[in-house]
C-alpha cells in the first residue's frame, strides 16, 4: 500500500513526461532553420531559436484565412451540434417518443460504422447539394460525427435528474421549451461541457473531411491547410509551426474544460 | 375550495400492468384524506392522475364539479408536493418560490406580496436568497411546501412528503402539517406508506393494495373495523397477531387455545385476529386464557411486548413494562374478547 503511494507521483511524471515528448519536440522543430529540422543536431534542443517557419507561415501561405475558416467551422458545429443534441435529448426522456431508449441505443451504434463507408455516398450527396469545396461541407458534416454522442450523453444526463423536476414543471404550466429552457439547461451544464468539448475535439482531430471534401486553398480549415503546406512549400518549418499554433486552442479547451468533460461523462454513466 | 372524486378510474399501463384498478373514492371539500399502502398499491398513481401526469384509462375524475380527465395540469388549479421536493438547483429559494406564479404569467408585484407572505408563515424569510443546497432537509421540505402555498390551490397533493426527513423531524414536520392543513381550509390528499402518518393525520385513510382500494374511513375505524386481513394487518405495529382457527358455532378452536366468540360468525374455518393490546397479563374471568411461552422480550418504556408462541401460532402480546419477564418464561394471558376479530379463510374478509 505504501508502496503504491509512494511509486505514484513517480508513475505519474512519466506518463506525464511520455505525451508531453511529441510536443516538446515539434516545438523545437518548428524553432529551427529549414535545414537543420529533421537531418542533422539535436532533435531535443535548438542552437538558437529561428522564427523563420512562423515568418514564413504567416507571408507564404493562407493561414489567417484557415484560421478563420476553423473558427467558423467550429462554432457552427459546436452550435448546431448543441442545439440538435438538446432538443433530440429532452424528446427521448422526457416527451414518450416510443422507444426512446432503443433510439439513442441505434444513434449510439452509428459510431460502430466505419466510416470509410460513409465517405462516398457522403461525397456524392454534398456534391449534388453544391457544397463541396466550402466551409459549408464541414458544416454539415462535422455535426453527424457529434449529434450521436451528443444525444446519448444529454440524454443519459436528463434521465439521470430526477422526474419530478420536470413533473413541477408541467403542473406549474411550462411547456416543453420553457421546461427545457428554463428548468433542464441551467443544470446541464457539465454536460452541455462534455459535449462542446467532444465537438472541438472532432473539428480538431480531423483531416480526412478537410483534405478531401475542400480542394480549394482559400475554404479549407487550418488541417487541411497542414496537408496542402507539407505539399507546396516543400519546407517543413511552416508546417510545424502551423500544427503548434493549431494544438493551442484545444490544449487550452482541455485545460479548462477535462474536469467538466470527465463530470459531464459521469452523468451518463450512473445510467 | 373543492371536493375530489375518482369515478371508477383504472389506469393500465402497457402491456397488462394494472396501477389502479376501477377506484371510487370521494374527498369532502377541506378534508385530510390519506392514501396508504405498500410502494406499487397503485397510490401514488392515483395522484398523478388526480395531477394530470398520468392519462386516465378508464374513468373519470371530477375536482368541484368539473371532469378534468382532458384538462391541462396547470389548469386544473391543484398543487404538489413531492417527496424529493424537486426544488431547482440553479434557482435561490425566492425563485422556486415564485416558479409557478411567473409561469402563469402573475403580475410581479403580486408574486413578491404571495411569497413573502407564505415565507413568513414557514419561516423562510431569512433563506429566501439562498439556494436550496445550502439549506437542511426540513428547511427544503418547507421550501416545497412553501411553494405549493403560493399558489392557492383548491387542492393540495403530497406525495410522500416526509420520507426523506429523519425520524425526530418527521413528527415535528407532521404537525406542522396538520395545522397548515386547518390554516388553509384546502382540501389535502396525502400519500404515504407509513401507517404512522396515516394514524396521525387523516381525517380519514384509504387503504390500497394491488391497486385495489381495500377500505376508506377514519383511523379510529380503520384500526378497530378492519374490513379485510390485508388492512387488519397492515394498520398497527406491532402487527396484530393472526392465528388460524376452526370455528364450530361460537367456539373457536386453535392449535393451542379455545375462545368463545361473542357470536357465531358462521363461517368453519377463519383466521382469528388479535390485536397485541387485546391480550392482557391478568386473567379475564370466563375463559381459560392462553398460555404463552415467550422468547423475545422488548421493553420500550412505554410498552413492553412479548413475543412467544402458543402452541403451533406465534403471538406478540402488549403487556404492562413493570411486569418482570425473561424469555423463557410462561406467561398466562387474558384475552378481551370484544376486541376480537374474525376473517373467512377463503375471501379474507371479516366476519366478525
Amino acid at each position: 500500500m505504501s508502496a503504491a503511494r509512494l511509486l505514484r507521483p513517480f508513475f505519474l511524471l512519466v506518463l506525464t513526461a511520455f505525451s508531453l515528448v511529441p510536443f516538446w519536440w515539434m516545438l523545437i522543430a518548428s524553432l529551427k532553420a529549414g535545414d537543420q529540422q529533421l537531418t542533422s543536431g539535436n532533435p531535443w534542443w535548438f542552437d538558437e531559436v529561428y522564427w523563420g517557419g512562423y515568418r514564413d507561415l504567416f507571408a507564404g501561405s493562407l493561414f489567417r484565412t484557415w484560421m478563420l475558416n476553423t473558427v467558423l467551422v467550429l462554432v457552427a458545429t459546436v452550435a448546431i451540434s448543441l442545439v440538435a443534441s438538446c432538443l433530440a435529448a429532452y424528446a427521448l426522456a422526457h416527451l414518450g417518443v416510443p422507444h426512446g431508449r432503443s433510439l439513442v441505443l441505434v444513434l449510439f451504434a452509428t459510431y460502430l460504422v466505419p466510416q470509410g463507408v460513409l465517405f462516398l455516398p457522403l461525397v456524392r450527396l454534398l456534391a449534388r447539394l453544391h457544397l463541396l469545396n466550402s466551409p459549408a461541407a464541414l458544416i454539415v458534416t462535422y455535426p453527424g460525427l457529434v449529434i450521436p454522442f451528443g444525444t446519448w450523453v444529454l440524454w443519459s444526463f436528463f434521465r439521470s435528474l430526477p422526474r419530478d423536476l420536470v413533473d413541477l414543471a408541467r403542473l406549474e404550466g411550462a411547456g416543453p421549451v420553457r421546461t427545457l429552457t428554463v428548468v433542464l439547461l441551467p443544470m446541464a451544464a457539465p454536460a452541455l461541457a462534455a459535449v462542446g468539448l467532444f465537438a472541438v475535439a472532432v473539428v480538431f482531430n480531423d483531416f480526412l473531411y478537410a483534405f478531401t471534401l475542400i480542394q480549394s486553398q482559400q475554404d479549407t480549415t487550418l488541417m487541411g491547410g497542414v496537408g496542402l503546406l507539407s505539399t507546396d512549400l516543400g519546407e517543413t518549418g511552416p508546417t510545424f509551426a502551423a500544427v503548434m499554433l493549431g494544438i493551442v486552442p484545444i490544449a487550452l479547451a482541455c485545460a479548462f474544460f477535462a474536469d467538466r468533460y470527465a463530470a459531464g461523462l459521469g452523468t451518463g454513466i450512473i445510467e | 375550495m373543492a371536493s375530489v372524486s375518482y369515478e371508477n378510474v383504472t389506469k393500465r399501463y402497457s402491456g397488462d400492468t394494472l396501477a389502479v384498478d376501477n377506484l371510487s373514492l370521494e374527498v369532502k371539500d377541506t378534508e385530510f384524506m390519506v392514501l396508504v399502502g405498500p410502494s406499487g398499491c397503485g397510490k401514488s398513481t392515483a395522484l398523478r392522475m388526480l395531477a394530470g401526469l398520468e392519462d386516465i384509462t378508464e374513468g373519470q375524475i371530477k375536482i368541484g364539479d368539473k371532469v378534468v380527465n382532458d384538462m391541462p395540469p396547470r389548469d386544473r388549479d391543484i398543487a404538489m408536493v413531492f417527496q424529493s421536493y424537486a426544488l431547482y438547483p440553479h434557482m435561490s429559494v425566492y425563485d422556486n418560490m415564485a416558479f409557478g406564479l411567473k409561469m402563469r404569467g402573475t403580475p410581479r408585484a403580486d408574486i413578491e406580496r404571495r411569497v413573502n407572505t407564505a415565507a413568513d408563515v414557514l419561516e423562510l424569510g431569512p433563506l429566501l436568497k439562498r439556494k436550496p443546497r445550502q439549506l437542511s432537509g426540513g428547511q427544503r421540505q418547507r421550501v416545497a411546501l412553501g411553494r405549493a402555498i403560493v399558489r392557492e390551490p383548491q387542492v393540495f397533493l403530497l406525495d410522500e412528503p416526509l420520507s426523506n426527513l429523519d425520524a425526530k423531524l418527521r413528527v415535528q414536520t407532521r404537525i406542522e402539517l396538520q395545522k397548515q392543513h386547518r390554516a388553509l381550509h384546502a382540501t389535502f390528499i396525502y400519500v404515504t406508506h407509513d401507517q404512522v402518518e396515516a394514524m396521525t393525520m387523516g381525517d380519514r385513510i384509504a387503504v390500497m393494495r394491488d391497486g385495489v382500494l381495500q377500505q376508506v374511513a377514519p383511523p379510529r375505524e380503520i384500526y378497530g373495523n378492519p374490513a379485510n386481513m390485508y388492512v387488519a394487518g397492515f394498520i398497527g405495529s406491532p402487527t396484530m397477531n393472526f392465528i388460524p382457527v376452526t370455528v364450530q358455532g361460537k367456539t373457536a378452536k386453535a392449535s393451542g387455545f379455545e375462545l368463545e366468540l361473542p357470536h357465531a360468525p358462521g363461517v368453519e374455518k377463519g383466521t382469528l385476529g388479535i390485536r397485541p393490546e387485546a391480550l392482557t397479563e391478568a386473567p379475564v374471568a370466563g375463559h381459560a386464557g392462553l398460555d404463552l411461552k415467550v422468547e423475545v422480550v422488548e421493553i420500550l418504556g412505554s410498552d413492553q411486548f412479548l413475543y412467544g408462541t402458543v402452541g403451533g401460532d406465534s403471538i406478540t402480546a402488549r403487556v404492562d413494562p413493570h411486569l418482570k419477564v425473561q424469555p423463557g418464561d410462561r406467561v398466562r394471558l387474558g384475552v378481551d374478547t370484544r376486541r376480537l376479530h374474525l376473517f373467512d379463510s377463503a375471501t379474507e374478509k371479516a366476519v366478525l
